[in-house]
C-alpha cells in the first residue's frame, strides 16, 4: 500500500515539474520575443525622429534658409574655394554653430537637434558630365546605426548671388563666377538657359 | 451494517469528483493546463508582438510610403519655380517694340523648365521615386502676363501728375480690377502726423468691399511707426514698427512690418479681383514696388484712357514695365505607393 502511494506520489511530483517546465519555457520564449520585438526592423535608437529631421528642412525651404547655405561659399587669401569660416576644409566639421556667421539653416538645425545629435549635411550636385557629385557642407563623423535623413531640392540661377558670412548678397552672382576665371564655385552651370545647377540638400541626423 | 452514506466500514465516501482528479488522472489535467497556459501566454506574445511590430512599422514608416515625400517635393519644386519667376523678372527687360512683349520671359522660362526638370528627376530618381515637372504647351494656360508697378524714387505718393502742383492729389487708383503680388512699400517718413494717414485700399470688384492698411507716425515721443488692417472703415489688427526716425519697410505678402512678423497683415484678406488705391497720398514720402496681373491683353497701359476701355495699370501714370505674374507648370511624381499629379499655379507672394 505504501508503495503504490510512493509511486504515485513521483508521479505527481514528475508531472508537476514537467508542467511547471512548460510554462517556465513558454514564458522565456515570450520575454525573449517582447524584447527582440522593437529592434525587429535592424536599427538602434535613434534621438531624433525622421519626421523631425523633414520637418526642420522643410522650415528651411520655406524661409529660404536652404538655399542661402548653398550659395555661403567663400574664397580666402588662398585661393581656396570654401565654404565662410571653415578651417582646415571646404565644410565644417564642428556640430555646434551658434553664430550668425554660419548659414542660417545650420544654427536652425543646430538649435533643433545639437544638444542631443550629430549631423552632417551634404550638397549632392550635377557635374558637368551630367553626373551627380558631391560637396559636403558639415560632416559630423560616420553615421549610426539609426541615423535618419531628409533631403530637398534646391534650384540655382544664373542670377543668384553668392552671399556674405552675414548671409547678404555679395552681387556676384553664379555667372559671374562662372565666367570668372579665378573664382570657383562647386557646382558648374550645366545648362545654357538661366537655370544654373539643381542641388539636393541632405540633412542626417543621429 | 451499511448505512445509506457509508460503506460497511462506516466511513463516508469521498467525494465524486475527487475520484475524478484521484490518481494519474490529477498529474494530466496538470499537465494540460499546463499546456493551455502555455499556449496562452505565446498567444498573447503574439498578439503583443504584432501590435508592438505595427506600432514600430508605423514610426518607422518613411514619408515615402505616407505621401508626405510627395508634398515635399511639390513644396521645393514650387520655391524653386517661383525663385525661377523672380530671376527672370530681374533678369530681362520688356521689350515693347515685339509683337508678343512678353516673349522674352516666356521664352526664358521654357528653356529653363527642362533643365530644372532633369535636375529635380535625376534627384529624386536615387530615392526610387518619379518627380517631374512640365511646362504647358498652351501660351494662355501655361503664364500669366503682368506688369511690375514702382516708383524706384523716394517721392510722395500723390497722383504722380500732381506732385508738383500747389495741392497734389492724395487719392488716386493704381491698379483697377488685378491681382497683386509681392507688394513692398518704403515709408521715409509722413508729411504732417496731424493730416489723415496715408492708406492703401484694396477695394474688392465684385462685394465693393473695402480692405485698407493704414501706416502712420505716433506723434508722441519717442514715437513709431504704426500700422493698422482695416475692413469697411474699422480697424481689424494693428502693430507697431521700428522708431519714425528710421525709415520702415512693409512687405505686405510676408506679413512683415520694419522686418518683424505683423499679424495684422495676416488678416488682410483681399477677395479677388480689387482695385488698389492710395489714399491721402500726399502725406508720405517713399517708394513702392508690386506685381500686378494683366487681367485683360488690352496692351500696354497709358494714362488718360477711360477705366472702362483702358487698361487696368496706369490709369492714373505711374511707372511700370512688363513682368510675368505667374506661371502653371504639371507637376508628377510616382513613387512605389504614391502616384499624384497635379498643375501648379505659381504666383509667389500673392496677396
Amino acid at each position: 500500500m505504501s508503495g503504490r502511494g510512493e509511486t504515485r506520489g513521483q508521479v505527481f511530483t514528475l508531472e508537476g515539474l514537467l508542467a511547471a517546465i512548460v510554462v517556465i519555457v513558454a514564458l522565456v520564449f515570450a520575454l525573449q520575443t517582447v524584447v527582440v520585438t522593437p529592434a525587429t526592423s535592424g536599427g538602434s535608437a535613434s534621438p531624433v525622429e525622421s519626421r523631425e529631421v523633414d520637418s526642420a528642412l522643410r522650415a528651411g525651404v520655406s524661409n529660404d534658409q536652404v538655399k542661402r547655405a548653398t550659395l555661403f561659399w567663400d574664397r580666402d587669401t588662398a585661393d581656396l574655394a570654401k565654404f565662410y569660416n571653415t578651417a582646415r576644409f571646404r565644410y565644417y566639421t564642428r556640430s555646434s554653430f551658434q553664430s550668425g556667421t554660419y548659414p542660417g539653416l545650420l544654427i536652425a538645425l543646430d538649435d533643433r537637434f545639437g544638444s542631443t545629435a550629430s549631423m552632417s549635411v551634404i550638397v549632392h550636385y550635377h557635374d558637368g558630365s551630367g553626373a551627380v557629385a558631391s560637396q559636403r557642407l558639415v560632416d559630423g563623423g560616420a553615421p549610426s546605426e539609426g541615423a535618419v535623413s531628409a533631403s530637398t531640392t534646391v534650384t540655382l540661377f544664373d542670377q543668384d548671388e553668392i552671399v556674405d558670412e552675414n548671409g547678404a548678397p555679395t552681387g556676384t552672382t553664379l555667372a559671374d563666377v562662372e565666367t570668372n576665371s579665378s573664382a570657383r564655385f562647386y557646382a558648374p552651370d550645366v545648362s545654357s538657359s538661366d537655370v544654373y545647377n539643381v542641388l539636393r540638400v541632405e540633412v542626417i541626423v543621429w | 451494517m451499511v448505512t445509506p452514506d457509508g460503506d460497511r466500514s462506516g466511513r463516508r465516501p469521498r467525494a465524486r469528483t475527487d475520484d475524478r482528479i484521484a490518481g494519474p488522472s490529477r498529474g494530466q489535467l496538470l499537465l494540460a493546463g499546463a499546456f493551455v497556459l502555455a499556449v496562452g501566454i505565446i498567444g498573447l506574445t503574439f498578439v503583443l508582438n504584432t501590435s508592438v511590430q505595427t506600432n514600430t512599422l508605423a514610426e518607422s514608416e518613411t514619408g515615402i510610403a505616407r505621401g508626405g515625400d510627395a508634398l515635399a517635393a511639390r513644396q521645393a519644386v514650387r520655391a524653386d519655380i517661383g525663385d525661377f519667376l523672380t530671376a527672370l523678372n530681374r533678369a530681362y527687360d520688356e521689350d515693347g517694340g515685339a509683337t508678343d512683349p512678353w516673349h522674352e520671359y516666356r521664352d526664358a522660362f521654357r528653356a529653363g523648365v527642362p533643365p530644372l526638370a532633369r535636375g529635380v528627376r535625376d534627384h529624386h530618381a536615387t530615392g526610387g521615386r518619379l518627380v517631374n515637372v512640365t511646362a504647358p504647351s498652351a501660351l494662355a494656360t501655361a503664364f500669366e502676363d503682368g506688369f511690375r508697378v514702382k516708383q524706384e524714387t523716394t517721392d510722395s505718393f500723390a497722383k504722380p501728375a500732381t506732385r508738383t502742383a500747389v495741392d497734389p492729389v492724395g487719392q488716386w487708383r493704381v491698379v483697377r480690377d488685378s491681382r497683386v503680388r509681392n507688394a513692398t512699400f518704403r515709408f521715409e517718413r509722413e508729411v504732417s502726423t496731424s493730416d489723415p494717414a496715408f492708406r492703401v485700399v484694396f477695394e474688392e470688384s465684385a462685394s465693393g468691399d473695402e480692405w485698407a492698411i493704414e501706416v502712420f507716425e505716433q506723434p508722441t515721443t519717442p514715437g513709431n511707426w504704426r500700422l493698422e488692417v482695416q475692413f469697411e472703415g474699422s480697424t481689424v489688427d494693428s502693430c507697431t514698427g521700428p522708431p519714425r526716425s528710421n525709415a520702415v519697410r512693409l512687405d505686405v505678402d510676408d506679413a512683415r512690418f520694419g522686418g518683424d512678423y505683423c499679424p495684422a497683415l495676416s488678416r488682410l484678406d483681399p477677395e479677388p479681383t480689387y482695385t488698389v488705391e492710395f489714399r491721402n497720398g500726399d502725406n508720405v514720402r517713399g517708394q513702392f514696388w508690386m506685381l500686378v496681373d494683366r487681367q485683360r491683353p488690352d496692351g500696354p497701359p497709358s494714362s488718360g484712357l477711360p477705366p472702362a476701355v483702358g487698361p487696368q495699370v496706369g490709369i492714373d501714370s505711374t511707372e511700370y514695365e512688363r513682368a510675368l505674374y505667374g506661371v502653371q507648370v504639371a507637376f508628377r511624381y510616382h513613387s512605389s505607393t504614391v502616384d499624384y499629379e497635379t498643375d501648379l499655379v505659381i504666383a509667389p507672394g500673392e496677396i
